[in-house]
Parts: C-alpha cells; structure tokens; sequence
C-alpha cells in the first residue's frame, strides 16, 4: 500500500480571511492543530498528495456539474477567489499529471468521474494547503465532489468513488498522502453564517472516527439540511477519506466550533499501518 | 451605489457566489451578513435554490455562549 498519510481537516475561507475577526486564544489552537497535522504529513515524506474537496462554483457550475472530478494538470493556480479577501496570496502550486492520468485510469475501474485539465483552486484546497504545505512546493491531485448544487451524489455512491480512490492509489508506485477537506454542520455564506450543531458535529465525528460504515450512510440530505444546513453535505469529503482507506478507524486531534469561521473546525487523522517503504 | 444583496439573496443568489460579489463591492462580513437578513425582512423567503433562514442568533451572541458554556462545563476542544 502506497498511502503514507490520509486524513481530513476545515478549509472555510474564514480560517485565514476573517483570522483577524476570531478569538486568539481558539484561533492559535487551531492554527497549532493545524501546524501538528502539517508534522504529521510531512513525516510521511509524500511524493504527491490528493485533496478531496468541495468545490463552490468556482470551476464547475450548473451549466456543467460532475459529481466527481480529479485534476490532471501539470500545475494548478489559486486562490480564484480575491487573494485579499481569503489572506492568502495567488500562486502555482505543482500537479503531477502522470501520477494523475495513472489515478483517474485506476478510478475508472470502480467509480464513473471526469476529469479536469484546468484547474483554480478556491478555498476548499487553498485554506488546507495553507497550513499542510505552506511553500506549496508538494504535488497536488485535486479531487471535487459536488456538494454543493443538488442532485448531488448519493452518499452510498460516494462511498464507491472512495473505494474505488483507494484501490487506485495502492496501485500507485508513489508516496500518496490523502486529505478530506470539507465542513460538517454550517450554514456558510447565509444569513445563519456562524451557526453550529456542535452535537450533531460530535456524532458524526465518532461515527467517523469508528469508520462506521453504515452510520455514516444512513444520513440523508433532507435531514442534514434540517439539521446541520447546507453546508454538512460536504460529510461526502470525510466519507470518501473513511471508504479510501479501507475502514480504517481515525483519531480526531482537534474539533471546537468556532462561529467567526462559520464551522466546526476539525483535524483528524486515519490511523494507517506504520509504512516503511 | 452598492448593490442590493438583500434582495439577491432573496432571488436565490447562491452565498458562494453573493459573499464573493459583496466583497468585491468592499462590503465587510458582517454587514454582507446583515444585509441578507434584512432582505429576507423586506422581499420575503428565498425564492430558489437550498436556502432557508433558522433564526440564528448571530456570531457574536454564540460566540459569548460558547465561551460561557466552556467555562461553566469545562469543557475544552478535542
């Protein structure tokens, strides 16, 4: 198996856009969250890392709208968002588009996706790659789930495009690192921004962190809506790492709702086998 | 003349799109918050699209709660 690092973590623009704005004390703990999960990564010495995210009509819109899309460029730019306004400043960052054509041919196996060779990146891989590779200088496999115009996937179906993600990374001669990026319960860019089910977070986090399978499957949009706003059908991020890696339980290093960032800010790591490659 | 982002969220402009436009127009957090409520006052409930208001009770109060509720329970971050 050629994962070294899987995991999943926050990516709300407010993170580094409206830092100024938050608490400092729950900010700096975040950003340390953030700083450990980066240790973390780079331990793993990854040759290439994979970002699973929820895009914001930023690439794709509803003239055009793939459930799934994998990157295959040989570099990226971002944000695509005003630089000012996400505290992040435009780069490129490096793709690998080898690694990327051998991922989407493996994918293809198991999971029907499309396919992208043109790609900015918004907040939803920016804000991560922020913290995890700051010099932005690791190979990037950019992964969209559509989580944001309905219909949207169904989440036994995501639960397939991760399978199928895993099987095809473990055919993959390289180091792969994995990431999730997404929110859970929010409300983002409405009037209830700030909004939080800290329960209903809690819950699916230890279903998450248990990799229970059919836990995570039994939601449904209709009552995430209800429950945990538009923003939660971005659950589809952490349960594409959790079907990838093989129900491999995780640990989660960091969650606390933070209202200025319109989420509850999560780290969490899958517990992979010790890899010594 | 700043647009009227009340009343396009009242269309059924989606937030990711609309807090990207009122910040092109240099309208801060808040009040891009803000004006979405008061359009939903004025215009009525978002006519298309995933939206529904909760009555949420804003950032600053929850905020304040939260750090209440930590205090009294303990309770930190995991």
């Amino acid at each position: 198996m050629t994962l070294v690092f899987a995991g999943v973590c926050s990516h709300a623009p407010g993170i580094v856009g409206r830092a100024h704005l938050a608490d400092e004390v729950a900010k700096d703990r975040l950003y340390e969250a953030f700083d450990s999960m980066r240790e973390r990564l780079e331990a793993s010495r990854p040759d290439v890392l994979i970002v699973v995210a929820a895009e914001h009509f930023a690439n794709f819109f509803m003239n055009n709208m793939p459930s799934f899309a994998i990157g295959m460029a040989e570099s990226y730019e971002g944000p695509i968002e005003d630089p000012e306004w996400l505290g992040i400043s435009h780069t490129r960052i490096p793709g690998a588009r080898s690694v990327s054509e051998s991922l989407i041919n493996e994918v293809m196996q198991g999971a029907d996706i499309s396919y992208a060779e043109e790609w900015k990146f918004d907040h939803g891989i920016m804000v991560p790659l922020h913290f995890l590779t700051p010099n932005f200088d690791l190979p990037v496999i950019p992964v969209n789930i559509n989580c944001q115009g309905p219909p949207l996937a169904p989440l036994h179906r995501v639960w397939a495009f991760g399978e199928a993600l895993g099987a095809a990374i473990e055919k993959l001669p390289e180091r792969v690192a994995l990431i999730g990026t997404g929110g859970i319960s929010h409300w983002p860019a409405t009037p209830d921004s700030g909004k939080i089910n800290e329960e209903w977070d809690r819950n699916f986090l230890d279903q998450w962190s248990r990799c229970d399978k059919d836990a995570m499957l039994a939601y449904t949009d209709k009552n995430s809506y209800l429950d945990a706003g538009q923003g939660a059908f971005e659950i589809r991020t952490f349960m594409t790492i959790s079907a990838a890696t093989s129900g491999l339980p995780g640990t989660i290093h960091f969650y606390k709702p933070i209202p200025i960032f319109a989420v509850g800010c999560t780290i969490a790591t899958i517990d992979l086998p010790t890899v010594d490659i | 003349m700043k647009p009227d982002i009340g009343l396009l969220f009242h269309f059924g402009v989606n937030g990711q799109i609309l807090m990207h436009f009122a910040a092109f127009h240099k309208i801060e957090w808040q009040d891009y918050l803000q004006r979405m409520r008061d359009g939903v006052q004025i215009h009525g409930p978002v006519r298309e699209g995933v939206y529904a208001v909760t009555g949420y009770e804003g950032v600053t109060a929850h905020g304040q709660r939260l750090a209440q509720s930590e205090q009294h329970l303990g309770r930190q971050e995991t």
